[in-house]
């Protein structure tokens, strides 16, 4: 994506669209519809989200921020019934294009879920799983990505001489850590992220808060939060949702500053939420 | 509360009272009471749970003072001589081997194959109700049932004759209902998370089938191939009118053979040697008792993994 962006055919759109995205719109969202059997789950989205950056995604629970997630990798294929209309372009490929490869998107969009779910298998194997069925089996190589993703958590110093313990084993914050390196070891250009700290307690949270912010120099980052503050504290830009729509999106401090939208300001300002 | 007993007519005054007096005192008696209980009930459980104990090492005991006599090395590795009066049980051992694989080899394959199906393939519908309410049924069908069954379409029709083919088909459809539900059950107690996780990180269905529900659903489908093996080694009728009672080595497939139980059966119902007979049973049961303590230890090593 380093080299798409120099090359950037793809900034005649943003001007075309006009809006304050300043550099690649790397997911684009227009006239994003989603339904659960009869659910209208999402309604008419709209958005840019530029590369490198953090994006939160906030609003009350049930307001659509999760399904919008799970559907920039088509997790939300796993239901059935399911039923998307509209665009979403991700990495400039439309996502619902019946010749693309899921499995190729889920490689350039990795997910960080709610829970830290590491697999009930060793660190090691945790970490290559993404790999070995990609068919990399190289254990030089395999072992080189292991300590890379490990360091680029904090994680190798710690877990170096234990790649062997039972991932399960590891506390919560180590889990959820460990979940973000695996996600990380496949390279995606875009991490997703649902709520990965409604499970961890502050001091943890804290961490993976850092990590996010380190991890923005490298990957494009959309958060799913409940948390208002966390969205303030590590996000470039913010969306609010609401049953479904987004209300308003943009740049995070002018969000939480001068919302435009009343129904913003009064989720913000804690009236309601 | 007493009082409210021995004196109908102030009923309503006692019962004002004792609301008032829901006390120490009758917490401890109610503490009392049940811990009574409890003791009773731990007691009967420990008498229920001797009495299986109990069972076993008796039906085994008994076997091992009538088998033991005959029992020796030679009994294992000799052919039987005399129909089985003299000699051993060599050709047995190896044709109730030779069953249990051929039915294990079909059915396990088939049985894993449609839980899968069932649990990641289908929507939950009147197909999938259908296939297991079959497959119940079919576990409930009696074995002799299954042995006229092989007989007719494995002996007869197909033209198999008497042999471990035959009575290896049917033993494969009368364990497979076993090795379905079992590991349809397995599959279903994967979490759904894990299902998640693995398509987020790129992984086909079919990688996911097999390098993490499979893997991870292996003890419970483990134990179901390990009971179908149990019921396999274990089956007369079954095996009488479906692979006949030759006591000969068999030198392929398609020869007819003879099953540890079935001679078991022959000798003692025959009247040929009781003591033989024993020793037979006292050698299946120890069989069967390896397998199932084999496959303990099996699953045991794979739940510290």
């Amino acid at each position: 994506m380093r080299e798409a962006s120099s090359r950037n055919p793809a900034s005649i759109h943003i001007e075309h669209f006009g809006t304050s995205c300043v550099g690649v719109p790397i997911i684009e969202a227009i006239h994003l519809n989603f339904f659960y059997g009869l659910f209208h789950a999402l309604k008419e989205v709209n958005l840019k989200i530029e590369e490198r950056h953090v994006t939160a995604l906030i609003g009350p629970s049930g307001c659509g921020k999760s399904t919008l997630v799970r559907l920039m990798n088509r997790m939300s294929d796993l239901a059935e019934g399911n039923r998307a209309t509209g665009v979403l372009r991700i990495l400039g490929r439309d996502i619902f294009d019946p010749r693309f490869d899921v499995t190729d998107l889920r490689r350039d969009v990795g997910m960080v879920f709610q829970q830290p779910n590491p697999f009930p298998f060793s660190v090691y194997d945790n970490l290559v799983f993404g790999h070995r069925i990609a068919g990399r089996t190289n254990p030089s190589q395999l072992g080189q990505i292991v300590e890379e993703s490990l360091t680029a958590v904090d994680l190798w110093d710690d877990l170096k001489d234990s790649l062997h313990l039972p991932a399960l084993s590891l506390s919560a914050d180590f889990q959820q850590r460990l979940c973000i390196a695996r996600a990380m070891s496949l390279e995606p250009q875009i991490l997703l992220m649902d709520e990965p700290c409604s499970s961890l307690d502050p001091v943890a949270t804290q961490k993976v808060e850092e990590l996010i912010l380190r991890l923005k120099k490298k990957y494009t980052i959309v958060i799913v939060t409940h948390s208002m503050q966390q969205a303030a504290r590590i996000s470039d830009s913010t969306g609010y949702m609401l049953l479904g729509e987004l209300i308003e999106f943009g740049d995070t401090k002018q969000i939480f500053r001068n919302p435009t939208d009343q129904r913003t300001e009064d989720y913000i300002s804690g009236k309601f939420g | 509360m007493i009082d409210s007993a021995t004196r109908p007519d102030s009923v309503q005054r006692v019962s004002a009272t004792a609301t008032v007096s829901t006390t120490a005192a009758e917490a401890s008696s109610a503490a009392r009471y049940n811990a009574r209980y409890n003791r009773l009930g731990m007691s009967i459980a420990r008498l229920t749970s001797f009495f299986v104990t109990a069972i076993l090492v008796s039906i085994v005991g008994y076997l091992a003072v009538r088998g033991l006599p005959r029992f020796s090395p030679g009994f294992f590795i000799d052919s039987p001589i005399n129909l089985g009066r003299e000699g051993g049980i060599f050709p047995i051992l190896v044709s109730t081997a030779l069953l249990a694989l051929v039915s294990l080899v079909i059915a396990v394959p088939l049985g894993i194959a449609t839980a899968v199906y069932l649990t990641e393939y289908t929507r939950e519908g009147h197909l999938t109700l259908v296939i297991r309410f079959g497959a119940e049924c079919l576990a409930g069908i009696p074995s002799i049932i299954f042995g006229l069954f092989g007989f007719m379409l494995f002996v007869v029709s197909l033209g198999m004759g008497w042999s471990i083919m035959s009575g290896g088909l049917t033993l494969a459809c009368m364990v497979l209902p076993t090795i379905f539900r079992t590991s349809e059950e397995a599959i279903k107690a994967v979490p759904d998370g894990l299902r998640r996780l693995g398509y987020s990180l790129g992984a086909t269905k079919s990688q996911v089938i097999t390098r993490i529900i499979l893997p991870q659903a292996k003890n419970g489908i483990l134990t179901g191939i390990i009971l179908a093996l149990g019921r396999v080694i274990g089956e007369t009728a079954c095996v009488i009118f479906t692979t006949g009672i030759s006591m000969e080595m068999p030198k392929s497939l398609f020869d007819s053979a003879r099953s540890m139980s079935v001679h078991f059966y022959l000798l003692a119902r025959e009247g040929t040697s009781i003591e033989m007979a024993y020793t037979t049973a006292f050698a299946l049961v120890l069989l069967i008792l390896l397998v199932n303590s084999g496959a303990n230890l099996l699953m045991q090593s794979a739940g510290r993994r």
